[in-house]
């Protein structure tokens, strides 16, 4: 009988979770809040036990992944156990000994993390076998020339794509990663520290030193940045506008009506009512009014040093990425530019992207930039998409025999496609159909 | 009267060739507040943006910004519960490495440093000073076509944390009001705070000037 699979998209904010079906599809992905809150009421909640709540006032939050890494196990185990033990669960793991694990982590993870998490998946838990595998170097098992031409994605197994430069941009960070046949090209990787956690910390601290004093309440801002914000594709403009436009004649400035934890009346957005206008707004609501904050805070994105961050925006990232690609393959690239991760919701992202990608790129070149449909879920797809993959995971994987046998040096290498002791001709065969994939590759390229 | 100083346009800033942003403030379009600061004193401050105390205050700012939670709090696990769902969820032995694991206090950034302990050339070579500037990092910017190629065709092993973080922006820097947002083309001389024009700057002097010299 063959194993169950469980796909695990461990982010910082949710963990993207679900088992493999035969076709994987985003609605088998569950999101699972990957933290501990804590509310004013000094009850704590974990994973899923959020959506529970209705006073988010005050609300603070234990998360086991730091900086996008697998940092506090105590805090992860909690979680896991609720999310993947209790038969309540939509991702209830009946049998880890029957059961496959593929877990992504983000670039360039600390060896001793690497250590920790593969210690307890196959001590603690005790999955018959696991592939940790890098989140956006799952994605070319997409179905990227669908995603491009706008077609329905072929159902798996498929090899993965030619070549993918990867913008991911999530809760902790934003990565630029580069794949080509499906491989890291490592040396590409960049890294921004700027995600979701530090957009929503620039509103906050925005909004606390102009309007409302909003430090302590980070999920309420958090919900007030996906209603409003948006990344500009004319930012000195939109700057202005705000500037010189007395507030009815505004078009950027908007209002928040801030939610009543009292009634259980939820905050929402709207049009700004300017507030001696009469009757059209009720007189018990509190309003947080936002103008240029709605664009300046996705901007960091693009411009980190708009906060002092001495590091270069995702656009100039993507630049950088590509000089340490060989030149020929630049083009194709280019060409095929996946946006994923929270932040490519974000509306003008895409737009904004592209805009300021256009004149930096050689200008023969054919720029290609798609978005997924659920950017949040990509990876989980893509390494949902991975596991049907059998000749690769055949490779990769490493089963909790092999862990007990030969150790943990001895499985990590295989999960990242070195040569293993045993295995000598496993590598050897593996460099021959590489070689094989790349002459027919090179070929059709001349 | 507060003490201003005009930011001059710096010149050589212009940017880089082929950048499409160049979203510079504009510098002189208001009319220049009498400055009270003198000789000295502006010349103090307009070397302010590169000095270890404003390097202090943009990494304290960046290191709020990158946190869970406003103040430090301690968010214990839940009560265990007694009874057979407790014990159906969790293994009443653990090995000794996932026991030593779980009890670990350590953060990422004490990770981080036993990595680059283990393996040097994972360092950074950057340092941190205000005085840094532009300047590259050799470490990660070998031009591609002196890499590897043909023969076993690879990007390398990864580089690992310190080396994959960005280059900083060749972008000119932009800087904004505090207080409404705008271009911050003022800059207080007693704390370094900016701000657009004469209605921010009384408002920042009135309420916020934490001053700093
Ligand atoms: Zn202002
Ligand atoms: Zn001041």
């Amino acid at each position: 009988m063959p194993p169950r699979t469980l796909i695990v998209d461990n982010g910082a904010y949710t963990i993207k979770t679900g088992f493999l079906k035969v076709i994987p599809s985003y609605s088998d992905c569950h999101l699972i809040p990957n933290c501990i809150a804590r509310s004013r009421d000094r009850r704590s909640l974990v994973g899923t036990q959020l959506e529970t709540c209705r006073d988010f006032g005050g609300m603070a939050f234990r998360r086991p992944v730091e900086k996008g890494y697998l940092v506090n196990w105590e805090a992860e185990k909690e979680i896991w156990d609720r999310t993947f033990l209790e038969p309540e669960s939509p991702v209830y793991v009946d049998a880890p000994s029957a059961t496959t694990l593929v877990l992504t982590e983000a670039p360039n993870a600390p060896l001793s993390l690497q250590n920790n998490t593969d210690q307890i998946v196959f001590e603690e838990y005790e999955f018959a076998e696991y592939l940790r595998y890098v989140g956006p170097a799952t994605i070319p098992w997409n179905d990227l020339p669908a995603l491009f031409s706008g077609q329905p994605p072929t159902p798996p197994p498929t090899k993965p794509a030619e070549a993918a430069l990867i913008v991911d941009t999530g809760f902790s960070h934003t990565h630029i990663y580069t794949t080509l046949l499906g491989q890291p090209w490592n040396s590409a990787t960049r890294r921004i520290d700027i995600g979701g956690k530090f957009l929503t910390n620039y509103l906050k601290e925005l909004v606390s030193l102009r309007t409302w004093n909003m430090m302590e309440e980070p999920y309420l801002i958090s919900q007030v940045k996906e209603a409003v914000c948006f990344v500009s594709t004319d930012f000195s403009g939109d700057l202005e506008r705000c500037k010189r436009l007395r507030l009815p004649q505004n078009p950027i400035v908007r209002d928040y009506v801030l939610p009543d934890y009292n009634t259980g009346k939820g905050g929402f957005a709207r049009n700004h009512i300017p507030k001696q206008r009469g009757p059209a707004a009720p007189d018990d609501e509190q309003v947080m009014v936002l103008g240029n904050e709605r664009f300046a805070v996705p901007e960091l994105l693009f411009n980190p040093a708009d906060v002092g961050l001495k590091q270069a925006g995702v656009v100039e990232c993507v630049l950088q990425a590509l000089e340490m690609v060989p030149e020929r393959m630049r083009p194709v690239l280019l060409a095929n530019i996946v946006l994923t991760g929270g932040n490519a919701n974000i509306p003008g992202f895409q737009q904004r992207f592209e805009q300021e990608l256009r004149p930096l790129a050689p200008s023969e070149a054919a720029i290609r930039v798609a978005k997924p449909h659920d950017p949040e879920k990509f990876v989980w797809l893509g390494a949902a998409r991975m596991a049907c993959d059998e000749e690769f995971m055949k490779r990769r994987k490493a089963t909790r025999k092999e862990y007990m046998e030969h150790g943990l040096l001895y499985c990590q290498k295989k999960m990242a496609g070195e040569d293993v002791r045993a295995g000598g001709e496993v590598a050897v065969k593996d460099t021959a159909t590489e070689r094989d994939r790349r002459e027919n590759r090179t070929h059709r390229r001349r | 009267m507060p003490t201003v100083e005009v930011l001059p346009s710096k010149p050589g800033v212009s940017a880089g060739a082929g950048w499409a942003y160049t979203t510079l403030p504009p510098a002189n379009a208001v009319s220049v507040p009498a400055s009270t600061g003198g000789r000295g004193a502006r010349n103090r401050h307009s070397n302010f943006e590169n000095t270890a105390a404003r390097q202090r205050q943009i990494n304290s700012r960046i290191s709020d910004l990158e946190k869970d939670n406003y103040r430090d709090v301690h968010i214990p696990l839940p009560k265990k519960e007694s009874g057979a769902r407790a014990s159906a969820r969790s293994k009443t032995t653990s090995t000794q490495n996932v026991r030593r694991i779980l009890l670990s206090q350590k953060t990422f950034v004490n990770h981080l440093a036993d990595e680059e302990a283990l393996n040097p050339t994972f360092r950074s070579r950057r340092a941190s000073t205000a005085e840094e500037g532009d300047e590259m990092d050799l470490d990660n910017t070998t031009p591609a076509d002196e890499c590897a190629l043909e023969d076993g065709e690879s990007g390398g092993p990864p580089l690992g944390y310190a080396r994959a973080v960005s280059r900083p922006s060749r972008r000119p820097s932009r800087t904004f009001c505090e207080i409404c947002g705008y271009w911050g083309t003022y800059r207080c001389g007693k704390c370094g705070a900016r701000y657009c024009g004469l209605e921010c700057g009384g408002v920042h002097q009135e309420t916020r000037c934490q001053k700093f010299f």
